[in-house]
């Protein structure tokens, strides 16, 4: 385990670039796919220790609903 | 005594307006008490200053705030993360990176770029082995290492015309 010091505005910060980073993957290999799980598993952790994130923009809540599919088909890729 | 930091921030616009009402009309003693729990309020979600109505404010008051905030977001907390998360989460940062020069002429853009930078070179300062990893995604390989000092001297400048920025619109 790595132990990573951030603050609220680099928080926010990581998770908006994550969501990025998701979305922009094609999925086309099962890399792309792990990828795509650990992107979304940092997301969540950071969202834990930071929940006023989606205090402050209620966009970033939509953002995490558009990513779902990625997330889904990411699993699936992993799975086959 | 539990409280969600949006049921804290309710207390703190709430206790801060009376507070000022009761000033107004005589009521220092009881105006000191109710600053005294928005202290104790905000040591503990010093956060929730962000979400507080600050144009309602006196003018010394909404500076005081205005600090408070800044140094709310300031504070650091611990996340554990496995190596490969970190590892997502650097590429991930470095990924808007890669379009500098477009952004510069966007300056929201630029500032983010800027937070990404700082925060990747936070990130490598903390664990040294990231330096390796490689961000050419499927152009070239390139390490991170290579790819910051590739892009070092861009965002010094930008860094450097940010700051000449904020100094004209103060001056």
């Amino acid at each position: 385990m790595l132990i990573v010091k951030l603050t609220l505005a680099e928080a926010t910060t990581a998770v908006k670039e994550l969501i990025g980073h998701i979305e922009a993957s094609t999925l086309e290999d099962e890399s792309e796919a792990r990828s795509v799980l650990l992107a979304n598993q940092a997301i969540n952790k950071l969202l834990k220790k930071f929940p006023e994130i989606l205090e402050i923009s209620s966009l970033i809540e939509e953002d995490l609903e558009h990513i779902h599919p990625w997330i889904k088909d990411a699993k699936k890729v992993i799975e086959k | 005594m539990k409280l969600t930091l949006p049921g804290a921030t309710a207390i703190v616009n709430t206790l801060v307006i009376h507070a000022e009402v009761n000033r107004g009309e005589g009521g220092e003693e009881i105006a000191n008490t109710e600053m005294e729990i928005v202290g104790k309020l905000l040591a503990v979600f010093p956060e929730c200053l962000r979400f507080l109505n600050l144009s309602f404010f006196p003018k010394d008051l909404r500076m005081q705030l205005e600090k408070k905030i800044k140094e709310g977001l300031e504070i650091e907390r611990e996340i554990e993360f496995v190596a490969e998360e970190v590892i997502e989460l650097a590429r991930a940062l470095y990924s808007p990176l890669q379009y500098l020069d477009e952004d510069i002429i966007d300056p929201d853009a630029t500032k983010k770029n800027i937070l990404c930078w700082d925060i990747l070179e936070k990130l490598v300062s903390q664990f040294s082995e990231l330096q390796n990893i490689d961000v050419g995604y499927k152009r070239p390989p390139q390490s991170l290492k290579d790819g910051l000092n590739s892009l070092r001297e861009k965002v010094e400048k930008v860094k450097r015309d940010l700051h000449a920025n904020r100094e004209t619109n103060f001056g």
